[in-house]
């Protein structure tokens, strides 16, 4: 295939300003999005809710390490049937309806504002302003398929499909930079957009649980299956070289 | 005729180790932070070069394979306390550290060779 012969113009103008654009936006990205965020506030009832299931936890996990009459004690706290603090506590469903609560409304705003906004903007400039040329071409050879994906704006059918567009130079830079904005702006940033659509599938879910009481009731039952397995059972013989049992012992007899 | 005990070793119960989740955590992104270094480092290297088609991803796998041996020198005898497998050391974010690779290099390859 004849090479084609770019005009160097086109690196200064359009090649360049792509990456260092797109990189740019991603550190603004980051900056607006700290500048923005809100604290989430919590109240103290969650807050004490969320510590008890943890201190739960921590008793099913580690009571065999405890004497048989703390862990008895603890478990009662919790569990007693009549005083038990999964018994008694009454909380009502937090739920709240993310239309109805305004501090919710605004925290979905800024979401969008920081994160699909640039999306379609910056998007939109760089289709219009640097629309239909040819900016480099991948190292290696590509098959026909990725046409389409590479040559966004530029339809030619005979031209090689390693060539790429500048429109889709610029995705593969928004796609591309992402670990160089872990690099730069350290592990949990706001640059990048996919981790930030994590943080809200999972994020802050151990926190404040949406209904306590089915929490409660899911943790009362957890425990109320734990018996006491004494972990520590002859810990001062091990420690001190044990005394010899019979059975580990043998006998050699000497000539 | 004389008799001693001897006491046989009674196997141990092997205790659980237990393994900080933060450290883990903190190990593994100093292992990602390597990795793209190196990725654009090599990317880059590998554009101004002008290394072309299957010699570039070579490249690249030598390079992480350096630097998988450079981070088992690192680790030394006792990477038995920083990570939970010696694998990790050389598989950890291979195929991500591919992506940036590749940016990189068609980057370079594109400004020093192309035009």
């Amino acid at each position: 295939m004849a090479e084609l012969l770019l005009d160097s113009n086109i690196r200064v103008w359009v090649f360049l300003p792509i990456v260092v654009i797109t990189f740019l936006i991603g550190i603004l990205r980051h900056y607006v999005t700290i500048l923005l965020s809100s604290e989430k506030k919590s109240e103290l009832r969650q807050v004490s809710d969320s510590h008890a299931l943890i201190r739960s936890r921590l008793l099913r996990e580690n009571g065999k390490y405890i004497p048989k009459h703390s862990f008895l004690i603890r478990k009662s706290f919790f569990n007693n049937e009549e005083r038990g603090f999964f018994k008694t506590e009454q909380r009502e469903s937090q739920a709240k309806n993310p239309m109805t609560d305004p501090s919710m409304m605004t925290d979905m705003m800024k979401g969008n504002v920081t994160n699909v906004l640039p999306m379609i903007v910056i998007g939109g400039w760089i289709n219009w302003a640097f629309s239909g040329f040819l900016t480099t071409k991948v190292p290696f050879p590509l098959t026909f398929r990725f046409k389409p994906m590479l040559q966004r704006g530029v339809e030619l059918i005979t031209l090689d499909a390693s060539w790429v567009s500048s429109a889709s130079w610029y995705f593969l830079n928004v796609f591309g930079l992402r670990s160089m904005y872990t690099l730069i702006l350290g592990q949990d940033n706001a640059a990048d957009q996919t981790r930030a659509m994590q943080d809200q599938m999972s994020g802050s879910a151990m926190m404040a649980p949406p209904d306590p009481m089915k929490a409660f009731k899911a943790e009362w039952e957890a425990l109320e299956v734990v018996n006491h397995d004494w972990m520590l059972e002859g810990v001062e013989e091990e420690l001190t070289g044990g005394v010899m049992h019979p059975e580990t012992i043998y006998l050699r007899t000497k000539n | 005729m004389a008799t001693i005990a001897v006491r046989t070793r009674k196997s141990r119960k092997s205790e659980g180790i237990a393994y900080s989740e933060l450290s883990l955590r903190q190990n593994a992104s100093i292992l990602e932070y390597c990795r793209t270094s190196m990725s654009a480092l090599s990317g880059a290297t590998a554009g101004i070069l002008g290394l072309t088609s299957l010699w570039g991803f070579i490249f690249y796998f030598i390079t992480a394979l350096m630097l998988s041996v450079a981070l088992l020198m690192k680790a030394g005898t006792r990477w038995n306390s920083y990570f939970m497998t010696r694998s990790v050391l050389f598989s950890n974010g291979l195929l991500g550290g591919l992506f940036t690779y590749v940016l990189f290099w068609t980057f370079l390859y594109g400004m020093v060779h192309v035009y």
